[in-house]
């Protein structure tokens, strides 16, 4: 066979080496599952691709908000302290005891969670998100789809309208469907 | 499998890389339950790669996937004429470029035993596209044989994300246009399915006196996607298409015994159908069984339909992936190939006794360990394939990747690498005429009637690779990409020319006799070693939240070919000095408002050695408005800077008439519904 012996000589040692762990297989114990850390993770994204009307102002923070209740809410440790637009992200664990969303600049709501769309008191120009069968189209602006084991999203551009917030073009292009 | 095989690492929990770092688009491509498709991690990959994503594809305006190629740093894309493109990776490029893999969801259009790819029947629309990973550089020890300067896979989107209608229309002020028609619908809570359609067609080019050279081109393709995943642990795919082409070649021809040349407009007919399926299984976190089968029927008509070509092939592949320790992954694969492949003809091309059947067996291992402290990743693998014509073939690598301190990532492979000789290298004869021969300044030239020779104990193209690269991204996501290469080519395959045959006429003056043609036969052989160096870099830098500029470029030695290289036009090695020196260009993209967006992209091919190719700028512009958020109206303006340029027949086959491309503006509507 015409090919280098040095060179297959090198890789077969490199082979053998690489086929003995090194250490046991250590099981990584995490308190928020996959599905929750790459939901939380949309949800920051998302909001990457929408412009508040006080975006202009860097000291305000981009508060997020989620039930404290909702399996979701440990995983939103991730994007705490994190930067949007020269904006520090917040995130506030809203007690079961509140239903207020005032200061929120997006709020998620779980289907396990205590907040709801209805009885939510809100700012006007809060981006909301949530999980429930036809939450865009009952005035939400952002649900989230499963389809499969595929996480993806809808939009309700009219509501985001309304709320006086700027959506990305390219946010439009993602969702799976506009309401 | 994807090319985020060799960034294995960089998955979730085994690195502990976050998600919410990740671009939107990419973290839509992981599923809840399996790091399995996970895209490749660029950043973490020991190996030269690129990925030309959603955005690259709006925001550049390109129609078909070589147009889309040419963001790529070290590929070059040549316009032979009005549809066919050369692409190729680190040199030898022309019409049928060998030594670059292309995958289209793990299947290859690379047709081994028909010389390469044949872009101009591979219709894919660029609205099925998710994303296109490219490896320059041999992939061959996961991808197997002729993955030997590259591969670029063509990753189509999940049914899910076409749901609802979607509609797309382009005109172009030289008669181009194109269209793509879709309907995507939920299958129940688990599953998608979507159907399309598409066409487009290119108008002739133009001849030195501004006349069209040939018929128009054209091609449509309809194809279907169904995703369905009834529980966390399985996903199915089923997806087929079925291709039909047609288009002109204007050849210059010195027919054997005819009068002398002539250029004739070629008809050229194509067709192909395909089905693949895809079970992925998912055992663990970070464990599962990916099973791929496909049918492809390829054919095709040349010269007037005087050329026939036909190729079917079914594939089988399983992989299995699994964590061996926290630092340590492997990943193991068999399958096995098999190609019905037969050529023939009936007119003044003719080709004989070249029919093959190809069986093509492969197993490969890869294994990913990280040291210190994660700071070093090493990745070893090799595939093993096997076939009757080219018996056992090893395709090993070795990479290794170091993060160094400031989030610097420095990475060096070693690697060998295979082409499988084409059928006509390996069989039956091909006798062409078409050429000219100088033999002095005093006589005109004259044709040289070439007859080629398939070679039964043709083997296949080493190469052996040596590649550094090191690449930084900053926080603001700007990012730099440098990779350096020396390639060592041995066994390539060329011509062994017989001693020319001089045919004499007395036609001179007076009646003297003068040589009115040349009769030249040749055999294909391994006769050719070369040695290629080269540096490829890529900037990309993220100015504001709406500016964003690419600079990008190449530039490459071909210092030798060494052995007994033929001296004539189209022999496969001489090809291989047919590349630009240099390559370099710059993209601007600039969001004006939510709602307008603009892109520059200019670029500069220096000269194409050993041709009459000049050095080229092309300025492209596209600016795209969205009047609603269903709407959007893009306008397009390409190669802005030239009324016409020449494309690049040198590169083509037989000698074709130079062909020259207007500037066009055009404009595309696209609409979701």
């Amino acid at each position: 066979m015409p090919y280098s012996h040095t060179l297959l000589g090198v890789l077969a040692v490199a082979v053998l080496a690489a086929g003995v762990p090194l250490r046991g297989a250590a099981a990584q114990s995490a308190h928020a599952t996959r599905e929750d850390k790459l939901r939380v993770a949309m949800i920051y994204n998302i909001a990457r691709f929408v412009r508040w009307p006080n975006d202009g102002d860097p000291s305000q923070p981009i508060v997020f908000c989620v039930s404290e209740r909702a399996r979701i809410a440990p995983a939103f440790r991730e994007i705490e302290g994190k930067n949007i637009r020269m904006r520090r992200a917040r995130v506030r664990l809203v007690p079961e005891e509140d239903a207020s969303l005032i200061g929120c600049s997006a709020a998620h709501f779980a289907r396990d969670g205590h907040l709801s769309l209805e009885g939510a008191r809100l700012d006007s120009h809060t981006l909301t998100m949530g999980e429930a069968p036809g939450f865009a189209r009952m005035g939400g602006i952002v649900e989230f789809v499963r389809v499969g084991k595929q996480q993806r999203f809808s939009i309700n551009v009219a509501a985001a309208r309304e709320a006086d917030l700027k959506v990305s073009a390219r946010l439009i292009d993602l969702a799976i469907r506009i309401e | 499998m994807a090319i985020a095989a060799y960034a294995l690492s960089a998955s979730e929990g085994w690195s502990e890389e976050s998600f919410v770092d990740m671009d939107l688009d990419a973290l839509m491509q992981l599923d809840i339950t399996s790091v399995a498709r996970r895209p490749m991690s660029a950043e973490d990959t020991a190996a030269a790669s690129f990925v030309i994503t959603q955005d690259d594809i709006r925001r550049t305006g390109a129609a078909t996937v070589p147009e889309l190629l040419r963001l790529v740093p070290g590929f070059e894309v040549a316009d032979i004429d009005n549809s066919y493109s050369a692409v190729a990776a680190r040199g030898f490029n022309w019409r049928s470029s060998n030594k670059l893999l292309i995958l289209i969801d793990g299947r290859s259009i690379y047709r081994s035993a028909l010389l390469g790819v044949l872009w101009d029947q591979q219709v894919v629309a660029v609205e099925e596209i998710e994303r296109i990973e490219v490896l320059r550089g041999p992939g061959a020890a996961l991808w197997g044989a002729n993955a030997v300067n590259g591969v670029v896979n063509i990753v189509t989107k999940h049914a899910v994300d076409t749901l609802g209608g979607k509609g797309v229309v382009r005109y172009g002020s030289d008669g181009s246009g194109r269209f793509y028609l879709r309907q995507g619908l939920r299958l129940g809570e688990n599953g998608a399915m979507r159907l399309y359609a598409a066409g487009l067609g290119e108008p002739s080019l133009e001849g030195e006196d501004g006349s069209s050279l040939t018929e128009d081109a054209r091609g449509g393709q309809i194809g279907f996607r169904i995703d369905w995943e009834p529980n966390a642990r399985d996903a199915f795919t089923l997806q087929g298409d079925a291709i039909d082409f047609q288009s002109a070649q204007s050849l210059s021809f010195f027919a054997p015994g005819g009068p002398g040349p002539s250029v004739r407009e070629e008809s050229v007919l194509g067709d192909s159908v395909n089905v693949l399926g895809r079970w992925v299984r998912t055992f663990g976190d970070e464990s599962g069984l990916n099973v791929q089968f496909y049918f492809d029927q390829f054919s095709r008509q040349e010269v007037d339909e005087t050329v026939v070509a036909d190729a079917t092939t079914y594939s089988f592949e399983a992989t299995n992936y699994f964590p061996l320790a926290s630092n340590y992954r492997a990943m193991w694969g068999v399958g096995v190939n098999h190609s019905d492949v037969s050529a023939t003809s009936s007119g003044d091309i003719l080709v004989t006794g070249t029919e093959i059947q190809d069986t093509n067996f492969f197993g490969f291992l890869h294994n990913d360990i990280e040291l210190f402290d994660r700071r070093l990743m090493v990745s070893a693998g090799v595939r093993l394939e096997y076939n009757e014509r080219t018996d056992w073939q090893a395709h090993p690598n070795l990479r290794a990747l170091w993060r160094a301190p400031d989030d610097w990532r420095l990475w060096a492979a070693i690697s060998r690498a295979t082409r499988t000789p084409a059928l006509n290298e390996a069989a039956g004869s091909l006798n062409l005429g078409g050429f000219t021969a100088t033999l002095s300044e005093e006589l005109d030239p004259i044709p040289a009637l070439l007859s080629l020779q398939g070679n039964p104990n043709i083997r296949p193209e080493p190469l052996v690779a040596f590649e550094l690269g090191a690449r930084k991204k900053w926080p603001s996501g700007t990012s730099l990409d440098i990779a350096l290469y020396a390639h060592r080519y041995t066994d390539l395959i060329d011509l062994n020319l017989e001693e020319p045959q001089l045919l004499i006429a007395p036609v001179g003056p007076g009646g003297a006799p003068v040589p009115v043609a040349i009769d030249v036969s040749a055999t294909f052989a391994n006769r050719v070693d070369a040695r290629l160096y080269g540096i490829e870099a890529a900037f990309d830098a993220r100015l504001t939240d709406f500016w964003r500029i690419r600079l990008a470029g190449d530039a490459r030695h071909f210092p030798s070919l060494a052995g007994q290289v033929a001296q004539i036009d189209d022999s496969p090695t001489y090809l291989a000095r047919r590349s630009p020196v240099y390559q370099a260009q710059f993209q601007s993209h600039f969001d004006i408002t939510q709602d307008l967006d603009a892109s520059l992209w200019v670029r500069r091919t220096g000269r194409i050695l050993d041709t009459d190719v000049d050095a080229q700028t092309v300025v492209d512009l596209r600016v795209g408005w969205r009047p609603t958020e269903t709407v959007e109206v893009t306008l397009l303006g390409e190669g802005l800077n030239n009324r016409r340029r020449p494309v690049a027949s040198d590169l083509d086959f037989l000698p074709a008439t130079r062909g020259f491309s207007e500037r066009r503006i055009s404009l595309q509507l696209g609409i979701r519904f």
